[in-house]
Order: structure tokens, then sequence, then C-alpha cells
């Protein structure tokens, strides 16, 4: 188990910002996250201790999520940044909860790239067998998803 | 090869794409400064908090069923050891024997 421990220690924040990038939400992303360790360990055991595995069970989940709670509207993403760290400055509150805003209105495929790259845990070969698609159309998708997330902060 | 700004930022340039990005940097101002403008957002992106201790109810614990395998597989392998070794090897065949016997005086 300790082995886990660190797995989950080395982990942690960047499954929770991929989560919280991938549904905007900080309550969910951090229930997702510890979800996401559990499903890991229960179901892979020691074997479970892979980050390809991980991000895999956290999209599913983060998926699994969104079909669930389709019609339900995240309007309550006002106190995202204070209830996710109060020593956050008034600017850097302001400028995240932009980022998250403009990622939340980027189309699904848009918004894995960009929250996949922005873990800085996988290459763009390791993307592509993630999500089943070739390198040189992860390289052409996230150029693209950069432009149009650059787009919409642009026109806020 | 517009995207060689995003290989670039994601560092996934092999050297023949390093050369092409450095000479487009150099000769095209809209690529340069479109190029600053990704790095910048991208920047902004990565600055994101680190998960709330808050944000979850309660800390992340091991699955109980993970943690009580783990226990009982030393457990059980310990139980199994001491119930052998309290049968010595030299006695059990004589305890079987004298039980056989003793069945056997009954109809005797």
């Amino acid at each position: 188990m300790d082995a886990y421990d660190g797995f989950y220690r080395e982990n942690k924040d960047r499954v929770y910002a991929y989560l919280l990038r991938m549904t905007g939400d900080v309550q969910l992303a951090g229930d997702l996250t510890q979800e996401c360790f559990t499903r890991c360990l229960s179901r892979y055991g020691r074997n479970g201790n892979n980050r390809a595995l991980l991000y895999t069970i956290a999209r599913n989940a983060a998926l699994d999520t969104f079909r669930k709670r389709r019609e339900e509207a995240l309007d309550d993403n006002e106190e995202i940044a204070s209830a996710a760290n109060p020593e956050w400055h008034l600017m850097e509150k302001e400028a995240f909860e932009r980022m998250l805003d403009a990622i939340g209105k980027l189309n699904p495929v848009d918004r894995e790239l960009i929250s996949l790259l922005a873990t800085e845990a996988f290459s763009y070969r390791e993307i592509g067998k993630l999500l089943k698609i070739s390198e040189t159309n992860v390289k052409v998708r996230v150029h693209r998803a950069r432009l149009r997330l650059k787009a919409l902060l642009d026109a806020q | 090869m517009d995207y060689l700004s995003s290989m670039y930022i994601d560092n996934e340039m092999d050297l023949d794409e390093k050369s092409q990005f450095v000479e487009k940097i150099h000769s095209d101002q809209s690529f340069y400064v479109q190029t600053l403008e990704l790095l910048k957002q991208e920047q902004e992106l990565r600055k994101m908090p680190e998960m709330p201790a808050m944000a979850t109810a309660t800390p992340w614990r091991p699955p109980f069923r993970a943690v009580l395998d783990r226990l009982l597989k030393p457990m059980g392998a310990a139980s199994c050891f001491s119930a052998d070794s309290r049968i010595p090897r030299h006695r059990s065949a004589a305890t079987a024997s004298s039980c056989t016997n003793h069945r056997l005086s009954r109809w005797n």
C-alpha cells in the first residue's frame, strides 16, 4: 500500500487539476479524484499503479458525470476559486475563473486535449493512445483547440 | 505547419522541426506574436490551484476490502502454519492408528 500511497501523492494534484478543467466544479473534481484512485486500486490492485490507466479512469468518471448531469446547469461556479484556495489574490481568481469559463465553452474533444496537455504528464503519442486518435491528428487538433481557446478568451 | 507553435509549447519537436520553427519565428512577425500569446495562455492555463483539502469530504483512504485483504493474508498464512505445527508429523500417524483401534475395539 505504501507504493500506492506514493503514487497517490505524486499524481493527485494533476488528476485533480485535469478533472477541474474537465468539469469546472471544485467539489466534483475533488470527489472524482478520490473515486478514481479508489477505483484504480480496487479494480487493478498493484497493477493500478499506472498513470495512463489512472487518467483513463478519470476521463471515464468525468464523462459518466457529464452524462448524469447533462440537464443540470453548472452555474454555481462563482465560488470556485475562493473555495479552492481562500488565499488566492483577486486578480488570480478572476483569471482562473475566466480560464475555466472559456474551457467550459470548448467542445468536449478540445476541452479534453487542453486538459490532458496541461497536466504535463503525457506526450502527443500517449494522448493519441488514450483518445484513440493518431499522433498527427493530436498535433493538429491541439493547435486548433488552443486557437479556439484563445478566441474565447479574447472575446470575454 | 501552423501547429509548430503548439509543438514548441509541448516539447514535441525533433531537430528538423526546431529548425523550421526558428526560421518561421525569424521571418514571420504574426507567427511570432501568435506563439508568444499562446505561450502566455498556456502559462495561465497551467496555473491551477493544488487540490484543496476541503474539496473532498474525507481524505482518501484505500478501499476497505483492499485493506482487509492485506491484513488477512498474513494472518491466514500464520494460522495455517500454527495449526500445522501443533500436530507433529511423527505423532499424527500414531494418533490416527489409535483412533482406528478404538473404533475397532467396540466391535470386538
